[in-house]
């Protein structure tokens, strides 16, 4: 939204030298922006300008080897708009504009600089430069030594200097930059809320800043003590942002974590999706290791986890369904949205609950300073967001709400798909104010309600919603110790009610609450460690199932499953220790307590045979903490860093999970429901080790990576055929304990800057699952290890942007992956009456390979600063070679003979427009 | 998650629809698939039938590979096969009746005991779960329902039980119904003869107007066990288009019901559910799930089927009003028929195109004589053994035969 540049730049009176390359030029009647175009591709030099005060200018121009600067300035002949170089950059402004005064940033420290003797000229291109500065981050000068402390108490060796990275223009904080030092390997990264905290020695340094958007930036510093260094930066101009998705440019090569993707929203925003719906989850999957069943599946799969295997946090609190609409769209308004992060292999100590991954989104901060908006009209969804100051440079709200009218696309699906005759809707709604009490505390409260209803007909009808609120307290305690205080409430229900046969109506209810409370400290701890460390709990209170009859008539009997309570509860704490430059070791330990709380009444079995209503012991009532699961959960990593830009690493961690997701489907339906760990079901508990190798050519504008990863997974729970999913009384007869393991490599390129933008990913991967329970009678598959529903072993994908012009790009998205494994009939029988078939081993057939292209244009406007509304525009096609990729095969008998279908869910090109407004 | 293929009317507003033509084409496509590299499964046993009192029917087949026809279903004809009683009674009264059918005499069955089945078949033997039979409750009524015109009619069953007692049921009907040509055809070709015609009486069976139509139908299977009381009210069966020549004049059902314990109903569900729900959005994982029985001989071989030990409660029900829920077909033979020289019919092919409905004798004006035309159709019209049999139910209720 606030890809408006400011420039407020301060440079020397001798002007660097300016373009080194020279122009030929031929313009007849050309307007000026053709002018820049055509002086920057040749000399490779950045022009800025506003656009008012060019607009009705026209050129005529024809000059052989000159300078830039020599070329415009024969251009402008006439007019009154003066060139300034700068460095290789050239302004082109009225004279007018031209400031002899020293900006604001310099007015403290004037004339204790370390170059006294430079002359500085504020160059203020910007009529957007704001009075109230004072308020302000101050925007970072590459030029200007910052002086950290009191030259007088002087230290020696290392300090701690932190401090909150902003954007200068929205104050929104800047997440995901990378800091380090010259010279050093070690490399810090801004949190979620612009914090950064990093040792250094004393003396002069220079501190590199990189980023999303953002100039590589160096700041100069003269350090003395401990000290505390905010500052606001620049998102460089970009007429479009790039599909890029990692800042982590250096960081990729150089923290410990490994596996870790992280995205923002404004990034992504050109990557061509189904119906145009700019889709957080969708933009997951296109990531390397993670996959899903099919086109229509709402969970996503993590380097062979399951689909509730994968923690979800929006604002800290745990999304228990991800989508809308049965996995169409996700339930996150994209517009909200700052980042995220998915962490697949090295997952924080922080983090725990889940054995698979975790997948972290960070809503906006309001606009501290000016009230904004966007909104977007798109095929299937409409959407709106507001945000803005209540209290200028304090305290900003921001609002979001999407809903649907997307009935119609329900009609275009398949009779098979069971939805063609439903009707649908959703909405959902966000806010959040942030407030900063001072430079040390600030508060964020942020509220997120989701919405979903659908029916197959009007007498069935199905909804859920996911509620969290949560408030986040941080404080900086000093330079060296930082924590932040967060508390919310999670919930998600789901309820059905069936009218269709009277007396047999019913509703069923399911919900899930949850209270958590965490501590979380990051402390500086010593020259070369940085400790993280904090402690959590969430109280869990389910209502696994309430059978009600519905209406009058009905004779439906009234069922109430019991309440589960628990509260799981987990200590954390993690070093960071830089041994050396080259070396760093991340080690870290999580230990997590389950109680299983009561009163309730539990069966036990006989442990010579698995559980059924056959070997039960005994019939207990627990009460209080009647049973509790423990133990250590390991995080480590391990970096060496041969150069800059080469890195090999590695780690391990393990993982344990006491919630599970109880559906004999293998993707995320809409009406799946959840059971925590008890008395006879144990918690599931994961293990993972992975290397890689880390590379980045041409001054980082090229990332490669490989990494190589095992993973293994016990306890999971598969289901007996038949099982009673809702209501059930006694679970544990239902389920069956299985082992999985998964092992791929994961290689990568990744291009982040530049007219071509994108990655290109592929992996090889196996997912394997075995139900190796002695007990078991009748084991799947006879035991041994078979390939699980998300088996999917080749996966290429590629994402790529091309900037044609600063205004118009094309986006491609390729998908190949091998087709899903299936289980098909092999023989089929009279039986009944009827025509039944005899199934193969479990999951012994594939699907055709999956191969998908989409591609999309993006038009952004000219960058009319003055204009209110900017809006853009976005057409492409999903799907482009309509390749009818099967989702499932069926088989229906048609004159008494079985026939085989396969279904394509999206299996013809789909084109769509989305036109975006923001204010 | 059930789905019901119930139309409903949604109005789109303009800006939808100008969407629609935007957007255009049908997003998802159903193609045919054959796998390609599909196993060659072993043919496994398929026993099915339970044990009830009286007679006991059995069927055994085996399983055919998937793209093989069905038609050519493998029976198994010399199995040996009788019941047994826990306390060591053998039921060994058999009959073999034909394409893989048997019978087994077992006479009352004491709800004391456990019955099971037994059977040798080609070297191999089989015992089912030895089990108690329940008892199974009357059957309280059927009936017939048709929401709304245009939409099928249903064969409904209700029944109720004592609520301690299993709440699963399986039902099985066979029917039976009276069609008729469309036309009455007062004459028929006597067979052996070249255009020799003979001249019917509607009143005897004699005619080849009225006929009946037998089937029977697949099992059904249904459960209160979310229920407080243990009933089953309507619970449709089988649903058939209203234009349907069952019920153009007189349809009757004969239902059988029985009762099932729990591990039986969820064998016949899954067999339905991984069939009829496969391939949705949100398929249920399919699997084998075994039955009751198996090879007691070697434990390698693969047998399908659960046999259940329940008693049938039987009702039978006419509906003389069916009539007035018939609907009109979709499409109508018009029956048209048309008078041809009979000496022309004689160039015809033989056995005869077209079927005689009636004569017309016509008489020369210019001179003496008379030629005969005969009235002709096709048979379709006046045959209604192309629907049915001329085969009366002993106690028929009409005054048709």
């Amino acid at each position: 939204m606030k890809k408006i540049v400011i420039l407020i730049i301060v440079f020397f009176s001798y002007y660097a030298a300016a373009a080194q390359g020279l122009v030929s030029i031929q313009l007849e009647n050309a307007t000026v922006n053709e002018l820049f175009e055509v002086i920057e591709q040749q000399a490779g030099c950045r022009i800025y300008s506003d656009p008012e005060d060019i607009e009705d200018i026209r050129v005529t121009l024809s000059r052989e080897n000159e300078t830039p600067l020599k070329v415009l300035e024969r251009a402008f002949e006439g007019t009154n708009l003066k060139i300034t170089p700068y460095n290789n950059i050239l302004f082109v402004a009225q004279s007018r504009r031209l400031v002899a005064s020293l900006p604001l940033i310099f007015k403290k420290k004037e004339d204790k600089g370390a170059e006294e003797d430079s002359i500085f000229v504020a160059y203020d291109v910007s009529r957007f430069l704001l009075q109230d500065d004072d308020k302000k981050q101050k925007l970072i000068s590459e030029t200007k030594v910052y002086e950290i402390g009191n030259a007088r108490k002087k230290r020696s060796g290392m300090v701690t200097l932190s401090g909150n990275i902003t954007n200068y223009r929205s104050e929104e904080p800047m997440a995901g930059l990378s800091l380090h030092l010259n010279n050093s390997t070690s490399v810090v990264t801004s949190d979620a809320n612009g914090f950064y905290s990093i040792r250094i020695p004393t003396g002069r340094q220079e501190l590199n800043v990189k980023g999303y958007n953002l100039k590589d930036t160096k700041i100069q510093l003269m350090v003395y003590e401990n000290g505390v260094l905010n500052f606001g930066v620049e998102e460089v101009m970009q007429a479009l942002t790039e599909a890029t998705i990692s800042a982590e440019r250096i960081a990729n090569v150089r923290s410990t974590t490994m596996g870790l993707e992280r995205v923002k929203m404004q990034d992504i925003k050109n990557i061509p999706t189904l119906f145009g719906e700019v889709d957080v989850i969708k933009v997951v999957l296109s990531l390397p290791g993670v996959k899903s069943v099919g086109e229509m599946s709402s969970g996503f799969n993590v380097r062979g986890g399951a689909t509730d295997q994968n923690l979800i946090l929006f604002n800290d609190g745990t999304i228990y369904n991800p989508s809308h609409l049965f996995g169409v769209f996700s339930a996150f308004n994209p517009d909200v949205i700052n980042s995220m992060e998915l962490y697949k292999s090295s997952i924080p100590a922080k983090y725990g609950g889940r054995i698979s991954s975790v997948l972290d989104i960070s809503e906006k901060e309001g606009n501290k300073d000016k009230v904004g908006g966007s909104a977007s009209v798109g095929l299937l969804t409409s959407r709106v967001t507001l945000d803005g100051p209540i209290v200028k440079g304090k305290t900003s709200f921001i609002v979001g709400g999407r809903t649907t009218y997307s009935d119609w696309m329900l009609k275009r699906l398949p009779e098979k798909s069971g939805y063609k005759d439903g009707s649908a809707e959703f909405f959902d709604l966000n806010a959040g104010v942030s407030h900063k009490f001072d430079e040390r505390n600030s508060l964020q409260v942020n509220g997120y309600y989701s919405y979903d209803r659908f029916s197959f007909t009007d007498k069935q009808k199905y909804s859920y919603r996911n509620t969290n609120v949560s408030a986040k307290w941080r404080r900086i305690f000093s330079e060296e110790l930082m924590g932040s205080f967060t508390g919310g409430y999670d919930h998600y229900d789901y309820s059905t009610k069936d009218t269709e046969i009277a007396y047999r109506a019913y509703s069923l209810d399911f919900a899930i609450n949850q209270g958590f409370g965490k501590l979380d400290f990051l402390w500086k701890a010593a020259d070369k460690h940085t400790l993280d460390f904090g402690l959590s709990s969430i109280y869990y209170s389910l209502n696994p199932g309430e059978y009600l009859p519905y209406g009058d008539e009905s004779v439906a009997r009234a069922d109430k499953t019991q309440r589960e309570k628990a509260l799981e509860s987990a200590l954390y704490i993690n070093d960071t220790w830089d041994i050396s430059d080259k070396l760093s070791v991340s080690l870290g330990i999580r230990y997590s307590i389950f109680n299983v709380i009561g009163s309730r009444t539990y069966n036990t079995y006989n442990p010579d045979y698995l559980p059924s209503l056959l070997t039960i012991t005994d019939t207990k009532t627990g009460s209080g903490i009647f049973k509790t699961y423990h133990g250590p959960e390991l995080r480590g990593s391990i970096r060496y860093a041969f150069t800059d830009d080469f890195s090999v690493k590695a780690g391990v961690n393990t993982m344990r999970q006491n919630i599970h997701k109880i559906s004999n489907t293998t993707v995320m339906s809409p009406t799946d429901t959840w059971k925590l760990s008890d008395a006879n079901i144990k918690p599931q508990t994961g293990m993972q080790v992975a290397a890689g190798l880390y590379k980045n050519f041409f001054d980082n504008l090229v990332e490669t990576s490989v990494e190589g990863y095992y993973k293994t997974m016990d306890n999971f729970l598969d289901y007996k055929s038949g099982a009673e999913l809702t209501m059930n009384h006694h679970l544990e007869t239902d389920v069956l304990p299985m082992t999985g393991r998964a092992y791929g490599v994961e290689l990568m390129v990744k291009k982040t800057r530049g007219k071509l933008s994108g990655w290109i990913s592929y992996t090889y991967s196996k997912t394997e699952l075995k139900q190796d329970d002695d007990r078991a009678a009748d084991p799947i598959n006879r035991g041994v290890w078979y390939p699980a529903d998300f088996d999917r072993p080749r996966d290429f994908k590629f994402v790529g942007n091309y900037k044609l012009t600063h205004r118009f790009s094309v986006s491609v998205n390729c998908d190949y992956t091998t087709g899903r494994p299936i289980t098909l009939p092999i023989s089929k029988y009279i039986y009944q009456n009827g025509q039944y078939v005899y199934y193969s081993d479990r999951n012994a057939y594939r699907v055709r390979d999956y191969f998908r292209m989409d591609v999309s244009f993006n038009i952004e406007p000219g960058h009319r600063l003055t204009k209110l509304t900017h809006s853009s525009l976005s057409f492409g096609v999903y799907n482009v070679t309509g390749r009818k990729n099967p989702y499932s095969v069926y088989y229906v008998t048609e004159n008494g003979n079985l026939k085989g279908y396969q279904l394509a869910i999206f299996g013809v090109p789909i084109p769509y427009v989305a036109y975006n407004l923001k204010f | 998650m059930r789905k019901r293929r119930i139309y409903t009317v949604q109005i789109a507003s303009k800006a939808i629809v100008s969407l629609l033509f935007l957007v255009g084409g049908v997003y998802s496509c159903v193609t045919e698939y054959v796998p390609d590299g599909l196993e060659k499964a072993s043919s496994v046993m398929v026993v099915d039938g339970l044990i009830t009192n009286e007679i006991s029917y059995f069927k055994l087949t085996k399983t055919v590979g998937l793209l093989e026809d069905i038609n050519d279903i493998e029976v198994i004809s010399n199995a040996s096969l009788y019941i047994e009683r826990d306390d060591g009674v053998l039921f060994q009264n058999t009959s073999y009746l034909g394409n893989g059918r048997y019978s087994v005499e077992t006479e009352d069955l004491d709800p004391s005991r456990k019955y099971g089945l037994y059977i040798r078949s080609e070297g191999k033997e089989y015992r089912s779960e030895f089990l108690e039979p329940i008892i199974t409750t009357a059957i309280d009524r059927i009936n017939l329902s048709k929401a709304a015109a245009g939409e099928p009619v249903y064969v409904c069953v209700s029944t109720h039980d004592s609520s301690d007692k299993t709440p699963y049921y399986m039902w099985q009907y066979e029917e039976i119904w009276e069609v008729h040509a469309q036309l009455f055809g007062r004459l028929g070709w006597l067979p052996g003869t070249v255009l020799e015609y003979k001249v019917y009486d509607r009143n005897t069976s004699d005619n080849m107007h009225h006929c009946w139509g037998r089937d029977t139908s697949e099992v059904y299977i249904g459960a209160a066990d979310k229920l407080a009381e243990n009933v089953v009210i309507e619970k449709k069966l089988k649903g058939i288009e209203a234009y349907n020549d069952r019920f153009t004049v007189m349809y009757y059902v004969k239902m059988q019901q029985n009762q099932l314990r729990k591990e039986a109903y969820d064998y016949f569900y899954n067999l339905r559910e991984s069939v009829e729900e496969s391939g949705g959005l949100f398929p249920p994982m399919p699997t084998n799930r075994k039955g009751n029985i198996e090879c007691i001989s070697d434990p390698n071989t693969n047998v399908l089927g659960y046999v259940e030990v329940s008693t049938t409660a039987y009702k039978e029900h006419y509906f003389p009003e069916v009539p007035d829920i018939h609907e009109t077909p979709p499409y109508v033979n018009e029956c048209p028929t048309v008078y041809i020289l009979r000496d022309s019919l004689l160039l015809d092919v033989h056995p005869p195109r077209y079927a005689p409905v009636d004569t017309l004798w016509y008489a020369f004006v210019d001179g003496p004589g008379y030629c005969l035309y005969l009235e002709v159709t096709d048979y379709s019209c006046v045959d209604c053994r192309l629907k049915g049999t001329k085969d009366r139910p002993i106690g028929w209720p009409t005054n048709n035969y």
